[in-house]
């Protein structure tokens, strides 16, 4: 592979976390919770596996399920509270969650959980490509459609039968999940955790790559890639190189306001390579143009 | 047993009566058309039997069971669907996809697992009903355009389509025929007779007397929040009180 194992293991936990913001954000829950969940999803597997000895795939998925537990009260307060205020409202419990993990001895406090066994980076891969076919799925489900409703517009989903809060709180859960497998992968790879690990920062990060790609799978696939591996390919420009990212930032921003897939452009993607695999049959591709703004759309 | 049944619904907005003690019924396999001046409470009652807002008093029934304090939700799940009186699709959805969240409560509470599905994997029932109901709204060329980008006499039809396919039993339309040109109207007006052959209740509202004429059976007419009338379209457009504040006596002459 052409990536370091490092840089490998940081693009697939930063896209796994990008994908936990992707399905609240779909479902209008404006919920920057992330590091809350990415921590107990961190902690719980690291503890499940360091202390309890179980294996290393069990305590992520116990991990995954204590992060989409504790998201639970972030719904209820989601269901109270809406956009801004959930926002930093959200934003102040993560920190509470990281300032409980500061004076919990048992997990080390401050001073960090060390010894925890280590995996190799490939399974942060292999984890991330799995997570992103999953979000694919939901996202092309009627599931993810009825997710896609309520944030647009809760009052006409409602009066359509679907129930916004339930889909909201399960949008949270989703992402909560995803967050704490992140976190789960964060700390196996690292074999060390600390709260330092978990601070409001790494929010605006993952925020920066989801809004940078777009709101959609393939949005945060991309975004969370290149904005990952800019600071990595660019360190030969040394001091310079944050200055080379806040230009790719603000040079996306302002030619693609929307994200670079701000719709999951995959299906147009493919229909334009065979419209050019056969450069002779010109006589159909003549006819076929009025089909394309059809095709465009079908997988928003 | 009334279909649906109002009884003395008051509503009130910081002191003033947007709705002063309105008392009808549908009946069901009609179209039953509610009228009246800008203003006059049209929509706040729509928003009261679809259960976005809550009367100040009174009572409402559906099939003779209560819909007090129903949420739209469960309004929306025993039959009853609207539309709005500005169109609101999810316009980053396509005309097919907006179609598959007014099937969704329905599928839900069928088969739960079904929705984790991509549409048309595992359910071909639900694709089926959800195609029928586009071909039968002339919508089937634009099930992949995102609605946002559609005309928008299109999006009126797409909003009623997407109401149909929840299977109704009451269908609300709030001024379907608002911004439409005459061709538009016309096609409306065969779309709701249409309706009421499959045997779908609608209650209508709206401001273009001669749709209301040509496709209603009976009439409520509302003036500031008060029901003042309420009959066949001939009796009302003969009352003189609608005549007076709502029809006026221009208007009327051609019917």
């Amino acid at each position: 592979m052409i990536l370091s194992d490092p840089v490998q293991a940081l693009v697939s936990i930063n896209l796994i976390l990008t994908l936990s913001l992707l399905f609240p954000f779909v479902a209008g829950v404006w919920s920057l919770g992330l590091p809350g969940f990415m921590a107990v999803g961190a902690y719980t597997a690291a503890w499940c596996s360091t202390n309890m000895g179980l294996p290393i795939t069990a305590s992520l998925a116990i991990g995954v399920v204590a992060s989409a537990a504790i998201s639970i009260p972030f719904g209820l307060l989601a269901l109270r509270i809406h956009g801004i205020y959930l926002a930093i409202a959200t934003l102040a419990a993560a920190e509470l969650i990281t300032l409980f993990f500061s004076h919990f001895e048992p997990t080390g406090g401050v001073m960090g959980f060390a010894g925890i066994p280590y995996i190799d980076a490939y399974w942060a891969v292999i984890a991330a490509a799995l997570m992103f076919l999953l979000s694919l799925l939901i996202y092309r489900s009627r599931f993810g459609k009825a997710l896609f409703a309520v944030g647009s517009d809760p009052i006409v989903a409602n009066c359509n039968g679907l129930n916004v809060p339930m889909l909201q709180m399960l949008a949270l859960a989703i992402g909560a999940g995803l967050a704490g497998l992140a976190g789960g992968l964060f700390s196996h790879y690292y074999s060390f955790i600390s709260p330092s690990n978990f601070q409001f920062s790494r929010t605006v990060d993952i925020l920066l790559f989801l809004v940078a790609g777009g709101l959609t799978p393939l949005g945060s696939l991309v975004g969370s890639f290149t904005l990952t591996l800019v600071p990595q390919l660019s360190s030969a420009l040394e001091t310079w190189a944050p200055a080379l990212y806040a230009v790719v930032v603000i040079v996306l921003m302002a030619f693609m306001p929307g994200g670079i897939f701000p719709k999951n452009r995959v299906a147009p993607l493919i229909a334009y390579i065979k419209s050019h695999r056969k450069p002779r049959d010109s006589v159909q591709s003549q006819r076929k143009p009025a089909a394309a703004p059809q095709l465009d759309v079908t997988k928003n | 047993m009334a279909f649906l049944q109002l009884n003395d619904i008051s509503m009130e907005f910081s002191g003033i009566h947007a709705l002063d003690g309105v008392k009808f019924a549908v009946r069901p396999g009609t179209v039953t058309s509610l009228i009246g001046p800008n203003g006059a409470g049209k929509t706040t009652l729509v928003n009261i039997i679809t259960g976005v807002l809550k009367p100040t008093s009174g009572t409402l029934s559906f099939e003779g069971q209560p819909l007090d304090n129903a949420t739209p939700r469960r309004i929306a799940k025993r039959g009853i669907r609207r539309t709005f009186q500005t169109v609101r699709l999810f316009p980053g959805l396509t005309v097919m996809e907006n179609l598959i969240i007014g099937q969704y409560a329905n599928q839900v509470s069928e088969r739960p697992f079904a929705s984790l599905l991509p549409f048309g994997w595992g359910d071909r029932k639900q694709r089926d009903a959800a195609q029928d109901v586009l071909q039968r709204f002339e919508l089937d060329m634009h099930a992949g355009t995102v609605a946002s980008e559609l005309a928008y006499g299109t999006q009126r039809r797409v909003e009623i389509a997407r109401a149909l396919v929840g299977e109704p039993k009451l269908l609300i339309l709030d001024e379907p025929a608002a911004g439409m040109n005459d061709v538009e109207t016309a096609q409306l007006r065969r779309d709701i007779e249409a309706i009421r052959a499959s045997g779908v209740t609608v209650f209508l509202i709206e401001h273009d007397m001669s749709l209301v004429m040509a496709v209603s059976d009976d009439i409520v007419v509302l003036d500031f929040g008060k029901q003042i009338a309420q009959g066949s379209p001939d009796e009302v457009s003969r009352n003189p009180e609608v005549i007076k504040s709502y029809l006026g006596a221009a208007s009327c002459a051609p019917m």
